[in-house]
């Protein structure tokens, strides 16, 4: 077998297992911190993808801020002791039966487009792509970038407002 | 242009609430103004002149053309409009107006980019600044309803952005690229013999997943009614106007170019939509005691007869973009006219809005003009002859009866009378209810309630206009 | 080598696991973890398509869109959590359903 195959399989194997945990787990703690699994694991595929510079910026981003953000929140608005990851839908109780069998048929049309699919795969190069990233950034997708910095102001702007205690 | 327009107004009035702190409310909304009216008048122009920009690629992924600057209009009308009936609103609860015009503008502007995008890229990032300003909008009055409102459209939105996001994924995947034009897919499927048609299919519906959601169509409009309801009057106004318009256009443009590959199959799930999406709306419409969460749900139901321009689009598509437009236009004017009458509810000393029916009672005689702007707008909404809403109906059904669908519009017409029912309830307690009530009314008292007056009047006028002259518009469109 | 097959069906049942958290957690913080995942799943499968067609730089572009996105929501959900959380005293949906049915 591959060692290329075995990594994936133990890298997907942990992915999996924390995402088990977040979806299934019965306290809000833990799945916070599956959640860091989730996102390392997906940093490994990321690697075993070559796609460095995404791997980079998932570390930073996604385990350094975003994780800390969710962790934060989870801790100031429930108490440990209390922070029980009790799952109803919506409304009503009986009806995570209902999202697992929705869940469930989704999953299965899905499967059978995914089996019945035949993946070209064209070309395989590993190699780095910081380069032609930055150039693509630049070039390309100028105006869409110059946007999601916007989208980073409109996302300070909302914070505040939303923030911001009663005037009176 | 009309977007740098839209941009620099609000970096300008961000930078200017910043630093100087004392700015008047009415400064700030004249630029705001200022800017939309640039913002129609450039797009006007672009859409006398005789030729199309389409930049797909560097650096614009855009396409500059009618069906864009059509929606620039249509938006900028919708944004206009929910900003100069807050004006008030936002001013006797003593908030912050600056934040707001700051965040409409950021909304618009996201608007824009979706309905002009070529590129999933734009277009997903146009959405999300949209979806963005909109939670925190939805939050902006500080009671419980508007914190609710916020979380659940927070929620919903953001699970729905990322359906999108997977569709999109695979979208890429099996076409190799994120631009949307016919050619590049209808050499694909040429070439590829539909290998990846199932996965092509996949996409779709995942991205119809997450568009349905924002333009609350029927398996996913849960969120709408409590967003609706909970959100401030203004911004309620904006949800059910520019959001829909920009979410409808982006889509259309989307569904177009997958048309070619799908061929049917994109049609017959776009029919069930549509008859589920009007006959849900029209039906728990008739239960509402509120008449902001009736609106709410006709605006369910308003989604539904748009969604009938895309059954009939792999047919005709010119018909469905123009039957589509001029809908959302009328939309657009008689849904913001119906908020903005709402919004001249008040009671002195009483902050929270007053949308409930009793409120109405007895308008009709206290009064006559506001009751009966209201009573046109209701009129127009539920498709009466002489307005604006009438031609709309009229032209989207005779399109699908023309493509072929006979009984989708017999399920139209039938729901368009189930609707007359509950739109005509509010006008009959308007002008046969009793004055048992404590009174309310359109602030007889001390400070009238200009600005949303005068939306009033506009939104009056449009409405008679679109609908005494409807050719002149459709000709406009179909240039 | 991995075939891509491999790389799609983990990111499937990242998507449908977090969908599943989405719809069944009560907890307004759990649904955002939900969304989390199914932004990961979604990233995970854009690398993958450029990756397996030839190095296509666009999907890394959007994958770098999306953290950025998630960056931006999350905060925005943060402060929208806080702000709930100081007026109902409680983050779980029940408690912030005032709203009638």
């Amino acid at each position: 077998m591959d060692i290329s195959l075995a990594i994936f399989f133990v890298i997907s194997a942990v992915t999996l297992v924390a995402c088990g945990i977040v979806a299934f787990s019965k306290n809000m703690i833990y799945s916070a911190f599956a959640l860091l699994g989730v996102f390392a694991g997906v940093l490994g595929l990321y690697i075993l993808l070559s796609a460095d510079f995404v791997a980079i910026v998932q570390l930073v981003i996604y385990i350094g801020g975003i994780l800390v953000l969710i962790l934060f929140a989870v801790m100031l608005t429930t108490r440990i002791d209390m922070a029980s990851g009790e799952r109803r839908l919506v409304n009503k109780a009986m009806e995570p039966l209902a999202a697992f069998f929705g869940i469930a048929i989704l999953g299965a049309l899905i499967w059978k487009s995914f089996f019945s699919t035949h993946w070209t795969v064209s070309r395989v190069f590993y190699g780095p792509t910081t380069a032609a990233i930055g150039e693509k950034l630049l070039n390309e997708y100028l105006l869409p970038f110059e946007i999601i910095s916007l989208l980073l102001i409109l996302g300070l702007v909302g914070a505040m407002v939303l923030g911001r205690r009663e005037v009176k | 242009m009309p977007l740098i327009a839209v941009l620099g107004a609000a970096i300008i009035i961000l930078l200017l609430i910043s630093w100087w702190k004392r700015a008047s409310g009415e400064l700030l909304l004249i630029m705001a103004v200022a800017a939309l009216c640039a913002v129609v008048m450039f797009s006007w122009n672009g859409l006398l002149s005789p030729f199309t920009v389409i930049d797909v690629g560097f650096p614009l992924m855009a396409a500059f053309d009618n069906l864009s600057y059509l929606s620039f209009i249509i938006l900028a009308i919708a944004s206009f409009l929910s900003l100069v009936a807050s004006y008030n609103y936002v001013k006797e609860r003593g908030q912050n107006f600056g934040a707001y015009i700051v965040l409409i503008l950021f909304a618009l502007f996201g608007g824009m980019i979706m309905s002009c995008g070529t590129n999933l890229i734009a277009i997903f990032i146009g959405l999300e600044t949209l979806s963005l300003s909109a939670y925190a909008l939805a939050g902006y009055n500080k009671d419980l309803a508007s914190g609710e409102a916020s979380i659940k459209y927070f929620v919903l939105g953001a699970a729905a952005s990322a359906i999108l996001l997977l569709g999109i994924a695979f979208y890429f995947g099996a076409s190799g690229s994120f631009e949307i034009s016919n050619i590049r897919l209808q050499v694909m499927n040429l070439q590829a013999e539909v290998t990846n048609k199932n996965i092509f299919l996949l996409s779709a519906a995942l991205i119809i997943t997450g568009f349905g959601f924002k333009t609350a169509s029927v398996p996913f409009q849960w969120w709408a009614p409590d967003v609706y309801e909970g959100s401030p009057l203004p911004v309620t106004t904006f949800f059910a106007t520019a959001v829909k318009a920009a979410a409808f256009v982006a889509f259309y443009r989307i569904v177009s170019s997958m048309i070619p590959v799908t061929g049917d199959t994109l049609m017959q799930a776009f029919y069930v939509i549509a008859v589920l999406t009007m006959t849900f709306g029209n039906v728990c419409a008739i239960y509402q005691d509120n008449v902001k969460r009736m609106l709410a749900y006709s605006s369910i139901a308003h989604a539904g007869y748009i969604m009938i321009a895309f059954v009939f689009m792999s047919r005709d598509m010119i018909a469905a973009k123009e039957a589509m437009l001029f809908y959302l236009l009328t939309y657009t004017v008689m849904t913001a006219g119906a908020f903005a009458c709402l919004t001249m509810l008040k009671r002195k000393g009483v902050n929270h809005e007053l949308t409930d029916i009793s409120n109405l009672a007895a308008l009709g005689k206290r009064s006559p003009w506001f009751a009966f702007a209201f009573s046109v707008f209701l009129l127009s909404l539920a498709g009466f002859p002489p307005t604006a809403g009438f031609f709309a109906k009229f032209y989207i059904f005779k399109s699908a009866i023309q493509n072929g669908f006979v009984n989708l519009a017999i399920i139209a017409v039938i729901n368009s009378l189930i609707s007359v029912y509950y739109y005509m309830r509010p006008v009959v307690v308007m002008y046969f209810g009793s004055d048992q009530l404590p009174r309310v009314s359109e602030s007889t008292d001390e400070e009238f309630n200009y600005s949303t007056a005068g939306v009033i009047i506009l939104c009056m006028i449009l409405v008679l206009i679109l609908g005494l002259f409807p050719n002149a518009v459709l000709s406009m469109i179909g240039m | 080598m991995i075939p891509l097959e491999y790389f799609i069906a983990v990111g499937l049942i990242i998507f449908l696991l977090g969908l599943y958290t989405c719809l069944t957690r009560t907890n307004a913080i759990g649904i955002l973890m939900g969304i989390e995942l199914v932004l990961n799943a979604a990233g995970l499968n854009f690398v993958a398509f450029s990756h397996y067609n030839g190095n296509k730089i666009e999907g890394h572009v959007m994958t770098l869109f999306i953290i950025v996105l998630a960056a931006a929501e999350a905060v925005v959900a943060l402060a929208l959590l806080l702000a709930i959380y100081r007026r109902f005293k409680g983050i779980e949906t029940e408690v912030v359903a005032t709203l009638k049915e």
